[in-house]
């Protein structure tokens, strides 16, 4: 728009711009978005890296090996045959980790063993593998065993060990997805889970192919998810939902736990968000 | 000429969940990056403010720009559709040093051109 112009909403009659580019059309997208664009984006950061630590191991062109100010114990091993690796200020890399590019960890985000490959994972995450194609937002915690792949984990999620998702069909046909009703061709192969912000999954869980977890959801009692969680759905009968009062109270708990005060105004945030998805 | 900048999420269709109503859709990772990086990074300016549904206003996490319901804005301006990558944003996250074009391939030009030809929304 330009200098002096308004602009109150779209208006049909614009004029398109062409923008070279990639259009999200849902977040399955963003699984899609990781083989588009993940090793183009770290590319560019190859060649500011510290010194490798001895006793880790690369297969591959070390020179892919990107490590800004992060820890990493002896018995890591970078694969970068396939794309860069860059592990951002403060993400810890512990022994019997298998890094695999494209990759990239967000700050502080710990990375606690098994294999991990083709993902971006943002700030302040626990990961164990094996995790593969997985897109976090952050402040999400998988630290324990169970294949995690092609799959969306909102912020402030946490699987339980042993939580597993498949990400392709018997049929090897495309995943479809059950979004509250509205079914979703994504045209992908591969879909894992898609997990909105706060999700808990118990220990034990099993997540179809393409299944979605609303966000706030706290799935337990049953192991296997339906392909649908409710938002803040209570349990595994797909009947119950917990308090809004339940659910702050429960962030009031995880936050802080990650240095993330609860303030009155995340409470009103966190509570708006609540009321809306349970309107 | 200072541009703002503002990111317009869609509406909370069916493919937008879980994350619809629950965070701006411009939060959302696409590659090493968050679609609203991606913009800052094509336009050259951070965000000034977010347009999302009402109740994500004031949404409170920390590193988020405003998020606002939508109002009018005056040029100079881009008003960018929040959830769509660009693929000039590959190679060029914001906290790059600014002589990232020499990383770029060879004949390939990794920032738009001037703003006019920029992603200049649907307005």
């Amino acid at each position: 728009m330009p200098a002096g112009g308004s602009w109150e909403g779209p208006r049909p009659e614009a004029r398109p711009v062409e923008v070279e580019g990639l259009v999200l059309h849902g977040v399955h997208d963003c699984v899609r978005a990781l083989e588009a664009l993940l090793r183009d984006d770290l590319l560019p950061l190859v060649g500011d890296s510290d010194p490798i630590p001895r006793g880790s191991t690369v297969v591959g062109d070390a020179a892919a090996v990107v490590l800004r100010e992060a820890a990493v114990e002896p018995g890591a091993v970078f694969d970068t045959s396939a794309g860069p690796i860059v592990l951002e200020s403060g993400v810890e890399v512990r022994a019997g980790t298998r890094l695999e590019g494209p990759l990239w960890a967000g700050a502080n985000t710990q990375l606690l063993g098994g294999p991990i490959r083709t993902s971006a994972i943002g700030p302040h995450c626990k990961v164990r593998g094996e995790v593969s194609h997985c897109v976090f937002l952050g402040y999400a915690n998988k630290a324990h065993d169970g294949f995690v792949g092609h799959s969306v984990i909102g912020r402030w999620v946490n699987l339980g060990a042993g939580t597993i998702t498949s990400d392709l069909k018997n049929t090897y046909g495309p995943v479809r997805l059950d979004a509250a009703g509205t079914t979703i061709e994504t045209g992908l192969l591969h879909l894992g889970t898609l997990l909105g912000d706060h999700a808990k999954t118990a220990i034990g869980t099993l997540l179809g192919t393409g299944t979605i977890v609303g966000a706030g959801a706290n799935f337990f009692d049953a192991v296997r998810a339906p392909k649908y969680v409710a938002p803040f759905a209570w349990g595994g009968t797909g009947r119950e939902r917990m308090t809004r009062d339940g659910f702050l109270r429960i962030a009031e708990r995880v936050l802080p736990r990650r240095d993330v005060p609860v303030d009155e105004a995340t409470r009103a945030s966190l509570g708006r968000v609540y009321d809306w998805c349970t309107r | 000429m200072t541009l703002t900048l503002y990111l317009l999420d869609p509406d909370p269709s069916p493919g937008w969940i879980p994350f619809a109503g629950v965070r701006p859709l411009a939060e959302l990772r696409a590659g090493a990056h968050l679609v609203r990086e991606r913009w800052e990074t094509f336009v050259g300016t951070e965000t000034a403010e977010i347009f999302a549904l009402p109740h994500l206003a004031g949404f409170a996490e920390a590193g988020v720009p405003p998020v606002i319901a939508r109002h009018a804005v005056r040029g100079p301006a881009v008003i960018a559709p929040g959830p769509r990558a660009r693929a000039a944003g590959r190679a060029v996250p914001a906290r790059l040093p600014r002589d990232y074009r020499r990383l770029g391939r060879a004949g390939r030009r990794l920032l738009g051109g001037p703003p006019a030809r920029g992603p200049a929304g649907r307005g």
